[in-house]
């Protein structure tokens, strides 16, 4: 990229020799160049600057300024739908910001050209991918081409020329109509650490302003006077070095490697925030040891994603206080939520090698709870693996007794709350009460002398959520586990267990043969409690004959 | 007897094509790409992220598949750990690295044209009835990743005297290239049938070494290495054990036989809980003697190890001061009859707290 991008800055720098050179000749048809610089007052994207000499024809060299114009041209396409991107949920911006990590200047000036490439955001976004290193070429180009004139024009120092511009922006983006975004404008005044980046269009106006102002400063107090100024070649000079340092300084934050590892683990594994923050997206692909008897994902492993992308949203949220489980307001007041009740739907198993992708937000509970909702899609067909929603409540790690919500908690925690169930009102008609049903046959089956394992524990020496799982299904006949598989699972978690416990797991299985379809679905509960007799957890499942074909639901990806 | 390798549960389908159908086994050697079989779940993502951001797609694609290196002799795959993989010392446990080390040695053996079924066995040998099964087992761990950190693992395969074969594997850090382990491990063949082990005949050699140096890499290249010391029975009293340890649903394979990472689960229940607060594990190594089905109940005993043999692993590393390492032996056995299930060695180092 970088020696591709030298070459064609190599290639461009005959364009700002070629402009002054022509731009020198012009000014001497001075009424002409007065006329096309008013045209040029009216129009809204800067790359439509040159266009307006066009076709103009009185201006004597206007076949230098027509080359210019000519790439600008080819630009204009692209340059409509840049603007039709930025009326979009602007989430290329959160994405590396709500990390924190990423340069902003960096960010500017790459998501400049990423803009318009939104991820997700702009259909035909693949040809700006192709379209980069042309983009930022030519964006060099316009640089060159707006300081040049305006080294020409102004007759002061270029760098005073742009904080006018940077200061009357908003002024001259009224007169002018034109439709920029302030979040871009300000992005750019962020990034604004030279001339240069300023002009860097995130949108065009940005650009236009920057000429636009001189232009007006020019043509408002004494209209006819510039063409009386020749070019002042010391500033031309002093341009053509401002040209290259900016353009070098733009060109080494554009080299960005990310050398730091968690920008790789961003990257790859950590998954973003989206939609204006209050989601929380990433993939995984299915290890081999994750798969269970029948080559498909174990439903710990999915309960395992959950925990790690409700880790890594607290994380990316910058919400991660000590340990796993609290913020740090709350680690401050010895608080950690605890989770009450958890709830999930399984459509279908993903496979190993599929790569799935999991969707995580939070909400409110009452008032004193906090529910945590997931959804997870196979990352290639779209198609709903598993919905899940689980209930939390707070806890003081001293007193080990719940406790409510302090208002500094609910400060940093609110404004992530995105109140959308992931498992609606209907889905939860699978699950009839057990009296309800009319059961052929009840079974019951025990499972005991279950220990923990070293492995088993989190970081406070407690038993890590999913293990219950595990332990829940130890009990059950393997004849159905061999031909069913597990539809939908609530856990009521009652309490917890460390590394001393010694449990045991009871199952008792309701044989349902009256289920519409003829199919035989089974009710399980399930329960999970010490050998001395406390309940640890309680469960009901719900068992589907393998090979069931699943309800075709889709959930539209946010980012659409 | 000894262990099969298998992948950890997986287990044949009555139609054995009809899981594979995801999957596309490239020819052997040819492949480039390791995770060939991964094309159909993952080739969507690389385009998606060729979309989201230019310079970037190259990372992600390099971090999610992993791929033969160029003289398509070893092969490299990166893996991010996660959260649930993560112990009480906040980085990852010895068994998330074993699995991963499976799991890079499984993709290996995809990728250059391997069964798919979990043997990893090649034609010749699905012919013969003849299938791989573990011999020992030697991890070293310098540095445990934490939660978040990327680890990258390359593996190799290459002929270990007339019965066997090793695979050696070598963990780095991704973010600053520093080694962070090193494994070994030794396999030999055996009839399916017979349960006996069987030597590596020509055929088979040629299929299954031609994906592997011909000149000897070792992981461990240092004389008088750990993973070369004989690990003796002890008749004694064990000082520490752990009784009646039972084997859950998810520690067995596609054969109802606990799965080898289960094992090196075990051998740490027994460790007393003051090592395990203030010491890290640093090497183990086990000899696999017999397998353990599903209703079998395990005991698993330690020993204290003294003497001269304290920090012998001969690393080239810098070991720690003798006084910061605890060594131990360990012994698996069934609780009914006491036949020898496994034998180990543990080494910890002292947590720097």
């Amino acid at each position: 990229m970088d020696a591709s991008f030298c070459s064609r800055y190599l290639s461009w720098l005959q364009v700002p020799l070629k402009v002054l050179v022509y731009c020198t000749a012009a000014a001497a048809t001075s009424s002409e160049i007065r006329r096309s610089l008013c045209i040029y007052d009216e129009l809204v994207p800067v790359n439509h600057f040159l266009l307006a000499v066009l076709p103009s024809p009185t201006v004597p060299s206007s076949s230098g300024l027509c080359y210019f114009a000519r790439r600008k041209a080819s630009r204009t396409g692209p340059a409509a739908q840049r603007a039709a991107s930025q009326t979009s949920p602007s989430s290329s911006l959160p994405a590396p910001g709500a990390n924190g990590r990423v340069v902003s200047a960096g960010a500017a000036a790459a998501a400049a050209a990423e803009a318009a490439g939104a991820p997700g955001i702009v259909a035909g976004c693949h040809r700006r991918k192709v379209g980069i290193s042309d983009s930022r070429a030519s964006e060099f180009g316009e640089m060159t081409a707006s300081i040049a004139a305006s080294a020409f024009f102004s007759g002061s120092p270029a760098p005073v020329a742009s904080k006018n511009a940077l200061g009357e922006r908003p002024d001259s983006l009224d007169l002018r109509g034109i439709a920029a975004k302030p979040a871009s404008s300000s992005a750019a005044v962020r990034a604004g650490k030279t001339r240069v980046h300023a002009a860097v269009p995130k949108v065009n106006g940005g650009k236009s302003a920057v000429a636009d102002v001189e232009h007006e400063t020019m043509s408002s107090p004494a209209p006819r006077t510039f063409y009386n100024q020749l070019p002042d070649w010391s500033m031309l000079l002093a341009a053509i070095t401002t040209i290259f340092l900016a353009a070098e300084k733009q060109w080494t934050l554009l080299d960005w490697k990310p050398k730091r590892p968690d920008m790789l683990a961003d990257t790859f594994g950590f998954g973003r925030i989206i939609h204006d923050g209050l989601l929380f997206r990433q993939n995984f692909s299915i290890r081999s040891y994750e798969i269970g008897a029948d080559r498909t994902a174990s439903i710990e492993t999915l309960m395992n994603h959950l925990q790690e992308t409700a880790l890594n949203h607290v994380k990316s949220a910058g919400l991660l206080g000590d340990g796993f489980g609290s913020t740090p307001e709350m680690s401050k007041r010895d608080l950690f939520w605890v989770v009450s009740q958890m709830q999930a739907i399984v459509e279908r198993y993903p496979c190993w090698g599929d790569t799935v992708e999991v969707e995580t937000w939070v909400g409110a509970h009452g008032k004193n709870g906090m529910r945590r909702d997931w959804y997870i899609r196979d990352s290639v067909t779209g198609h709903t693996i598993l919905k899940a929603t689980s209930k939390w409540v707070m806890m003081n790690k001293l007193t080990r007794r719940l406790a409510r919500i302090p208002d500094e908690v609910r400060t940093e925690i609110e404004p992530y709350f995105f109140e959308h169930a992931s498992i609606a009102d209907e889905d939860n008609r699978e699950l009839p009460k057990l009296t309800d049903l009319k059961s052929a046959t009840v079974a019951k089956y025990v499972r005991t002398g279950l220990t923990p394992r070293w492995a088993d524990l989190d970081i406070n020496q407690h038993v890590n959520n999913v293990k219950y799982i595990g332990w829940i299904l130890e009990s059950a006949p393997i004849s159905i586990l061999e031909k069913h598989e597990l539809a939908s699972i609530v856990l009521d978690y009652k309490r917890e267990c460390g590394r001393d416990s010694v449990l045991q797991s009871h199952t008792t299985v309701y044989t349902d043969c009256n289920s519409g379809s003829g199919e035989t679905t089974l009710h399980c509960e399930h329960l999970l409690s010490l050998e001395s007799g406390p309940t640890i957890v309680k469960a009901r499942t719900m068992w589907r004959p393998k090979g069931t074909k699943p309800q075709e639901t889709m959930v539209p990806s946010s980012s659409s | 007897m000894l262990r099969c390798h298998t992948l950890p549960q997986c287990r044949l389908l009555a139609q054995p094509g009809a899981g594979m159908l995801r999957r596309r086994v490239a020819p052997g050697g040819t492949a480039r790409w390791g995770a060939a079989a991964r094309v159909s779940g993952v080739e969507a993502s690389p385009a998606r992220a060729a979309v989201e951001g230019g310079e970037r797609t190259s990372m992600a694609e390099r971090l999610r598949l992993g791929s033969l290196l160029e003289d398509g002799l070893s092969y490299k795959e990166s893996f991010i750990v996660r959260c649930y993989e993560v112990g009480i010392n906040k980085t990852a446990t010895v068994e998330t690295i074993a699995n991963l080390l499976q799991e890079v040695g499984c993709n290996h053996a995809q990728s250059v044209g391997f069964s798919t079924d979990g043997f990893a066995t090649t034609t010749t040998m699905r012919e013969l009835g003849l299938i791989w099964v573990t011999n020992r087992m030697h991890i070293e761990i310098y540095k445990y990743p934490a939660w978040g950190d990327v680890v990258e693992i390359e593996t190799w395969c290459q002929e270990d005297g007339r019965i066997g074969t090793r695979r050696d594997w070598i963990l780095k850090d991704l973010a600053n290239g520093e080694v962070i382990g090193r494994a070994t491990s030794k396999w030999v063949m055996m009839n399916q049938n017979t349960r006996r082990l069987q030597r590596v005949s020509d055929e088979v050699r040629d299929e299954v070494f031609v994906h592997c140096p011909k000149a000897p890499r070792l992981a461990f290249p240092e004389e008088n290495n750990g993973s070369l010391k004989k690990i003796p029975i002890r008749t004694d009293p064990a000082e520490h054990s752990r009784l009646g340890l039972v084997p859950r649903r998810a520690d067995l394979d596609m054969n109802q036989h606990v799965n080898n990472v289960t094992y090196i689960g075990w051998v740490l229940e027994s460790i007393p809980q003051d090592i395990i607060d203030s010491h890290e594990l640093q090497t183990i190594t086990l000899d696999y003697r017999r397998e353990c089905q599903h209703d079998d109940i395990v005991d698993s005993l330690t020993y204290i190890e003294e003497g001269e043999e304290k920090c012998t692993n001969g690393s080239a590393f810098a070991a720690p001061h003798p006084e910061e390492q605890r060594q131990f032996l360990h012994c698996l056995r069934f609780s009914g009859n006491g036949h020898e299930i496994n034998r180990g060695r543990t080494v910890w180092r002292k947590l720097a707290r």
